[in-house]
């Protein structure tokens, strides 16, 4: 034991002096980072076919702070656009999720979605086939309301920005109703 | 002794796309001597101008130039140390510029004062026009020498700008020599660096839904990390840059999982209803932070991927809002955003305290990334609707990088490249 302790001295001592009396030498050369620009094309305008689709129908639910559940505003709103789908079953709809910029990207960006599918969820449950409801989520990336206004000048299609400011907050939540151009139909929404 | 950790960022301006800004210095710095490199021609100038720089920026510094002293010795055996000693200065640093036209070497000696001796002789072998690159490398070396913690002058930051398009950005650790790693028109978020340097991932909304692409940096070359329906995002390279975990939504709602980049399987991490996202790997590996709101507000959780099905395990109680974690790079705490009562904040947490460091102390901070010798952060803020960068030290010291041009966003600090 005692041979072993005294030994142990005697290594971080020489270790000790070691490390005081050395000197760094080095070489090195310096790499070189190249870097390539990529240009991402956005494929996203392929997915609707805007020729055959005539009227974006814009409604916008709520949701407080860090919530996904829905108010009983939200539902008033909800229950008058599973009336206009109901109405016709051609009618597909888009849920898109957003949040304000509170809070981390990643974060919001799982919020938005759970806030779509609530809403997607109470539509299925409203008897709305799942096949005619697609869910996506933005997050804080695009705030819904500059959003709105891009696609709006972008598309110059006919739009109905229907806003349910049923809490005093910028959580919000799209739901864009893509209908077949109809007088008829059209008066369904009229009162959303 | 000298405060080491205690870094704080001096005055510094570069005519670039990011700018410095600056507050103060520590209040015992490392008095050093550097002598006009030898070496005639501009890129002499040019070199120490940088090393000057990058020095000074760290503000753990106070340089002396030629100007300032006794006696400038030419040659390491003309230096009469005493000449030193009398202005109290810890370090002498001699430096050589070669250039034959074509490649550029600079050899630099590092003398300590107080023991009257020469602590460092290196040499950096540079290439054609990276003459900026070659002066990081000496400044990196003079301040590992002088503070015994590797310099950082040589890494890289990535971060996304909007303007008309969003951009995914490359530059020095100054906010020098910017490069477009990607352009869309769509959003880009949560850039995140290969261990190794050479890659990164990244989310983009180019297809109108949330998608991981793994993108390398030299060839442009990029693929999809994994091909599915549904949205995936919150990339995280594994310390040995063989797994990818991300965020995944297959399951309508966000779950962790782990990607073997070799053979793309995938493993589920989290189970949960709540949001589990922002998942980052401990520096061994051996543990995964996320966020989860799953106690009813977003906080900070741990999952030991040693120990076969264990449960998730709360790490932050504090506040009502702490989300997106990193590891510091010794594993001796996280940085996270943290939210006490309206504000967001970057804060510290040691593993061996029981309270959370707030850093900063604005409205709106986020995206926390931490330098690879864990003694900077940099985030963003918003400032008057703005975004842009900004940097705190451990000690809480602050400076920023404002851009000339859209807001700036998620910044990401590489490893080494060195």
């Amino acid at each position: 034991m005692f041979f072993l302790r005294n030994k142990l001295n005697f290594i971080v001592v020489i270790f000790f002096l070691a490390s005081c009396s050395s000197m760094n030498v080095t070489e090195e050369k310096v790499n070189s980072v190249d870097v390539k620009t990529v240009k991402a094309s956005s494929t996203k305008s392929s997915n609707v076919n805007y020729d055959t689709m005539a009227v974006f129908a814009n409604a916008t639910v709520y949701f407080e702070f860090d919530k996904s559940n829905l108010t009983s505003k939200s539902i008033q709103t909800l229950k008058s656009t599973v009336n206009a789908l109901n109405e016709n079953s051609s009618i597909m709809i888009t849920l898109s999720g957003h949040a304000d910029e509170r809070g981390t990207r990643e974060y919001n960006l799982a919020l938005g979605q759970r806030r779509a599918e609530a809403v997607s969820d109470y539509f299925v449950l409203n008897g709305i086939s799942p096949d005619r409801i697609s869910v996506k989520s933005y997050g804080e990336e695009r705030p819904c309301l500059i959003h709105h206004l891009q696609e709006f000048c972008m598309r110059k299609l006919m739009y109905l920005l229907l806003y349910f400011l049923s809490l005093a907050v910028f959580q919000c939540l799209d739901l864009k109703v893509r209908l077949p151009l109809h007088e008829q139909l059209f008066q369904n929404f009229q009162h959303l | 002794m000298k405060k080491i950790l205690l870094i704080y960022f001096l005055s510094f301006h570069v005519i670039s796309e990011l700018t410095l800004e600056i507050t103060q210095g520590t209040d015992d710095p490392y008095r050093v001597a550097i002598i006009k490199f030898s070496g005639a021609d501009k890129a002499t100038t040019d070199i120490q101008k940088v090393v000057f720089d990058n020095l000074i920026r760290t503000g753990e510094f106070t340089i002396f130039n030629n100007e300032d002293l006794l006696s400038i010795p030419q040659i390491e055996e003309d230096i009469v140390f005493n000449d030193f000693k009398i202005l109290d200065i810890d370090f002498l640093v001699m430096g050589k510029v070669e250039d034959d036209g074509l490649n550029i070497a600079v050899e630099y000696k590092v003398f300590d004062i107080s023991k009257a001796k020469k602590v460092r002789t290196s040499t950096v072998y540079g290439i054609p026009n990276k003459n900026r690159q070659l002066a990081h490398y000496v400044s990196d070396g003079i301040y590992q020498e002088i503070t015994g913690i590797p310099g950082i002058a040589s890494t890289k930051i990535l971060y996304v700008t909007e303007d008309i398009n969003f951009k995914l950005l490359i530059s020095d650790a100054d906010g020098n020599n910017e490069q477009v790693l990607l352009e869309s028109t769509e959003p880009i978020i949560s850039p995140s660096w290969s261990p190794d340097s050479k890659k990164v991932a990244y989310v983009s909304f180019e297809t109108g839904i949330a998608k991981v692409y793994i993108q390398d940096i030299a060839s442009g070359n990029r693929q999809v990390a994994v091909e599915n329906s549904s949205q995936i995002s919150s990339p995280a390279w594994s310390p040995d840059g063989k797994f990818l975990s991300l965020t995944m939504f297959q399951d309508g709602n966000a779950e962790i999982y782990i990607l073997n980049l070799k053979n793309k399987n995938l493993t589920r991490l989290t189970n949960h209803y709540a949001i589990d996202t922002e998942s980052t790997w401990s520096p061994k590996g051996s543990k995964i932070m996320f966020t989860s709101g799953r106690s009813g507000s977003p906080q900070l959780y741990e999952l030991d991927l040693k120990k076969f099905n264990s449960r998730p395990k709360r790490i932050t109680f504090e506040g009502n809002y702490n989300a997106k974690g990193s590891y510091l790079p010794n594993n001796e705490g996280i940085v996270f955003v943290h939210r006490a009562d309206t504000n967001f904040q970057i804060a510290l947490k040691y593993f061996n305290e029981s309270f959370v460091r707030p850093l900063t102390n604005a409205q709106m901070d986020e995206s926390p990334s931490i330098s690879p010798n864990g003694n900077v952060i940099v985030y963003a803020i918003k400032d008057d609707g703005m975004g842009l960068l900004s940097g705190v030290t451990l000690s809480g010291a602050k400076f920023r990088l404002p851009a000339s041009k859209g807001a700036v966003r998620e910044p990401a600090w590489s490893g080494y490249f060195r």
